[in-house]
């Protein structure tokens, strides 16, 4: 038990850097934590008070059992997705397991260890998720005491199951499908699965919700908590969570813990059959080792201007990292899909009427042109600052940052390519909104090249500020690749100047009457500012990167 | 040539890891830079590479000073980390070549040196790859080949053996001593003391950031008579 429980402190201490008190944090990181409050707490408010008035109406035909039965398959399916990352990361991809294996631990205080460890990674995002739901149920039904122990209790192991069936899916992919070992296809495959599944939800509830389940209706109308058999499915110990925390079944609630065990020992059981034989061993990437082709080699050793050279680097990086590819990449080609998608699903007469009337509009009307200045800058500046390829540059680089101090090739030019490899990624994001909308649309020639234009002008300005932001505050110390893009506030330091520019803009595209001269004159104040900040980097960025 | 002069770093404004230190290493010649763990090697390799800013001194690498005229002074060294865990998504070719590109290789004689240097360091077949995949001595190596390939006239390089089977071991060593002789100035960095024996001309030991020693071994054993190199190498830190 004392090594089962060292181990657990030490890989917390490494993951999280908890119990780790002494360690001085810098002001961002303690205002951190208050950004992320700020940040969902309008989801969170929202969610607390639609529960409210769902629970109004479900009172009076007895069925608010259902927001305890829905909570709980939610939290389970959450856990259940996120454990498919979750796994391979802690058990196979995580780097420890032969150094665990050569010390005097028995196999089942390492997986014990991992199982726990993961366990209390679900904890942060279920009880974050839980919190509103619960609050509004136990302020609108009148709830026993031993409710709030019975929740305790339910709570706690609540992301067991889910992650033992996925922990389990993932231990006979990683035994019996060799390509799975190799970590990068791993995270694209998992990445690319989650988003379609993502994607596909999307598309099934923008289709179906003029159609509500007619089964669900049904069960609605047979009252007194019938809902629960709707979803007992997947996870077999949440009917008994259910019904232990609806009726105060003490029984039920046994019978939970005693599934929970069993799911656990069972883990545990299989794992030292199939698991350390799968973890040890895996690759981070494929390889082939075989010669390369005279005509590949020749392609492949063309000159290229250092600045080109530079930027192909960033974006190589960028598409070849998964967590990069996933996060900073493939969500700009993603929400035009989603837009897309939803607009193209929902058989609605309403929306082929809107269809007419945009095909109907006479888009070279200089009414618009000051609109097209405005809605381009509104992309421009939101498809630079979600890729988040900029206000990262310098962070990720990590401990790699040497390498831009030592090669002759100046700071600014460094900047300038990763600044191109940014804009280069924000323009295809722009190019993907505005491309359909011309076909689907019939927006007009000029209108479409204006909001371009203004596009182009608002994403270099966001890009050029978030390579400042990086450069004046990277985060350079981090093991994991996602960090820097992932846990990095630089984000907040873009999107706040980001909504102030859009909101200056804004309130002279509305005040201005919209012609030609007031598009033209927005358009030159861009370039301005544009020619501004890049002078400004120009200026700086040897000082800034001088200094880290 | 490299020419330090009195250079010194602190950091945090407490630890002194570099307290002017001067040294100067001609063309043609090898000089091995030993120390024990923390006495200042890396910090005053970063600092001849630029990588850090002496806070005092200056640093002149073939006349140029890397903080005065810093791209002049970087085009003029090829440097080989202590780390060579970098740009590992990138393939070993697409390394090289963007190598070349920073440095201004021409197409021709990338080609030419990529292909010589990997059939040398038999990584001819690995070039293809991913730098992820490659052990620690293939990612060293794809370093080394990297300096190779742009023909620096001064090498700097942090523990560049670490991790190398003996024969690229080797090979390298048969280089440095080749570049030399062709009148380019080598620094290196080692724990290995044999190595600094049967490879420098020159060695400079330092210890809590100065220099204790810097000179030919010949002198340095006729010093201390009767003494390996290992005795007379723990018998200076000591004296320190």
């Amino acid at each position: 038990m004392t090594s089962f429980l060292a181990l657990v402190k030490v890989s917390l201490i490494n993951s999280f850097g908890l119990l780790d008190g002494k360690t001085k944090k810098n002001i961002w990181k303690k205002i951190f934590p208050l950004f992320l409050i700020l940040a969902f707490a309008p989801t969170l408010i929202s969610v607390y008070f639609l529960t409210h008035e769902a629970l109004i109406e479900l009172i009076k035909i007895q069925q608010t059992g259902i927001i305890i039965s829905l909570l709980l398959s939610l939290l389970s399916t959450l856990s259940f997705v996120s454990a498919i990352f979750l796994i391979p990361a802690v058990f196979y991809f995580s780097k420890d397991v032969e150094l665990l294996l050569s010390y005097p631990l028995k196999p089942h205080i390492i997986v014990g260890a991992k199982l726990l460890i993961s366990v209390i990674y679900e904890y942060i995002f279920v009880f974050f998720a839980a919190l509103p739901v619960l609050l509004a149920y136990v302020g609108s039904v009148h709830v026993e005491p031993q409710f709030y122990l019975y929740l305790l209790i339910v709570l706690l192991l609540l992301p067991v199951v889910p992650l033992v069936i996925s922990g389990l899916i993932v231990l006979l992919v990683m035994s019996f499908i060799p390509l799975a070992k190799n970590r990068d296809f791993f995270n694209y495959f998992s990445g690319f699965f989650a988003l379609a599944l993502a994607l596909g939800l999307n598309y099934a509830i923008t289709a179906n919700t003029a159609n509500p389940s007619v089964d669900l209706i049904s069960l609605l109308i047979q009252g007194n908590n019938s809902l629960l058999n709707y979803f007992k499915v997947i996870f077999p110990s949440l009917p008994f969570a259910n019904y232990a925390l609806i009726f105060y079944h003490f029984f039920d609630l046994l019978i939970y813990i005693g599934i929970t065990i069993v799911f656990i020992f069972v883990y545990i059981f299989l794992s030292k059959y199939f698991y350390f034989k799968a973890a040890i061993g895996i690759n981070e990437t494929g390889s082939n080792r075989k010669h390369l082709s005279t005509r590949s080699f020749s392609q492949q050793t063309n000159a290229s201007k250092p600045i080109f050279s530079y930027m192909i680097k960033e974006l190589r990086i960028l598409i070849r990292t998964p967590i990069y590819l996933l996060n900073n990449i493939s969500i700009i080609v993603i929400l035009p899909i989603i837009m897309f998608g939803s607009i193209f699903a929902v058989k609605d007469p309403d929306i082929d009427k809107l269809y007419e009337i945009l095909r109907s509009i006479e888009w070279n009307n200089p009414a618009f042109l000051l609109y097209a200045v405005g809605v381009g800058l509104g992309f421009g500046a939101f498809s630079a600052s979600i890729n988040m390829i900029t206000p990262s540059a310098i962070s990720r680089e990590g401990s790699q940052l040497y390498f831009m101090k030592y090669i002759p090739m100046s700071y600014f030019k460094q900047i300038q390519s990763k600044v191109f490899s940014g804009l280069f990624i924000s323009i295809l994001g722009i190019l993907l909104f505005i491309v359909p909308m011309v076909i689907f649309f019939n927006i007009g020639y000029v209108v479409a090249l204006l909001t371009l234009l203004s596009a182009i002008l608002g994403t270099i300005l966001i890009n050029y500020i978030g390579i400042i932001v990086d450069m004046i505050h990277p985060k350079l110390i981090w093991e994991q690749e996602a960090a820097p893009v992932k846990q990095n506030i630089n984000i907040v330091f873009v999107i706040l100047p980001t909504i102030a520019i859009i909101a200056f803009y804004f309130f002279f595209i509305i005040k201005l009457p919209s012609n030609a001269l007031t598009s033209s004159l927005i358009l030159l104040s861009l370039v301005l500012i544009d020619t501004g900040i890049y002078l400004l980097t120009k200026k700086f960025s040897h000082i800034w990167l001088s200094n880290l | 040539m490299i020419e330090i002069k009195n250079i010194s770093k602190t950091y945090g404004g407490k630890l002194k890891a570099v307290d002017k230190l001067s040294l100067t290493i001609n063309d043609g010649e090898i000089v091995g830079f030993i120390g024990p763990n923390g006495a200042g090697k890396t910090s005053t390799i970063k600092m001849m590479t630029g990588i850090l800013n002496p806070d005092e001194g200056e640093i002149l690498l073939n006349g140029f000073s890397i903080t005065q005229d810093a791209l002049s002074a970087k085009h003029e060294f090829g440097f080989v980390s202590d780390n060579p865990d970098i740009f590992l998504r990138l393939k070993g070719i697409e390394y090289l070549n963007f190598i070349c590109d920073i440095y201004g290789v021409s197409k021709d004689d990338r080609r030419a040196n990529i292909q010589k240097y990997a059939a040398l360091f038999e990584m001819d077949t690995a070039l293809n790859d991913k730098i992820l995949s490659y052990s620690h001595g293939m990612r060293q190596k794809i370093i080394i080949i990297g300096v190779l390939i742009h023909d620096p006239k001064i090498w700097i390089l942090d523990e560049p053996l670490t991790g190398l089977d003996p024969q690229s071991a080797f090979s390298l060593k048969e280089i440095m001593r080749q570049q030399a002789t062709n009148g380019k100035s080598i620094f290196f960095s080692t724990h290995v003391l044999e190595v600094a024996e049967k490879l420098c001309d020159k060695v400079a030991i330092i210890d809590h950031g100065k220099v204790v020693y810097f000179g030919t071994l010949e002198a340095l054993k006729q010093d201390h008579p009767k003494q390996s190199l290992e005795d007379i190498f723990l018998e200076i830190i000591k004296n320190d």
